[in-house]
């Protein structure tokens, strides 16, 4: 169980890296690096993601 | 070319997982995935938002990215919510929390994979540009 968990961050992370890099990967998970995740701060994890309406809100410009 | 690019990667990955020290516990490891992947996705949907803008997206694209995102959006949301149960649980109940949290992780897992390709086609066919191709 726990290792289907890790071997899913470690998806994560490989995205992270292809993306931005090793060092900028490593700030970004150092970010989330807390003791046990309190009920203050699930319920910040739940409004990270905005609603989609957020993004796409411009017209693309002619 | 990409599986030259993969086995490093994967080394690199595991390297970093090792270096987060105390990553071992589940709703930590939980925690710390739903986290990072939440500020990878809103890093893609910018630049998917900026392709958008730039013309180089279709309405029906983006009406396909909307749909995935808001997908990932709910699977975010539940996953979170079973962890905050998964918290607070006692005893056997734990382990049918475990279950549902990583079913949940594996919709956010794919979802986030699909938006990443998305974002990979559509960036292949648009002109570069600085801003989207940082870290190459």
């Amino acid at each position: 169980m726990g290792d289907t968990t890790e071997l899913r961050f470690i998806m994560v992370i490989v995205e992270l890296v292809l993306k931005y890099g090793v060092p900028a990967a490593m700030s970004i998970i150092r970010m989330w690096d807390v003791e046990e995740p309190t009920l203050e701060d699930l319920e910040a994890l739940k409004e990270m993601v905005p609603p989609t309406s957020t993004y796409f809100k411009d017209k693309p410009s002619e | 070319m990409m599986k030259k690019k993969v086995f490093p990667v994967l080394v690199i990955a595991a390297l970093l997982l090792a270096a987060c020290n105390g990553c071992s516990s589940f709703s930590k490891t939980t925690y710390s995935s739903l986290g990072t992947a939440a500020i990878a996705v809103n890093s893609t949907m910018l630049a998917l938002d900026d392709l958008y803008q730039r013309g180089y997206l279709s309405e029906t694209a983006k009406d396909k990215i909307v749909s995935v995102h808001e997908k990932y959006r709910i699977a975010h949301r539940a996953a979170v919510t079973a962890l905050e149960n998964y918290v607070n649980a006692k005893g056997d109940e734990k382990a049918d929390l475990k279950k549902e949290i990583e079913l949940q992780l594996g919709v956010v897992t794919g979802l986030v994979a699909e938006l990443n390709r998305m974002l990979a086609e559509y960036e292949a066919k648009a002109p570069k540009t600085n801003s989207v191709t940082e870290g190459e």
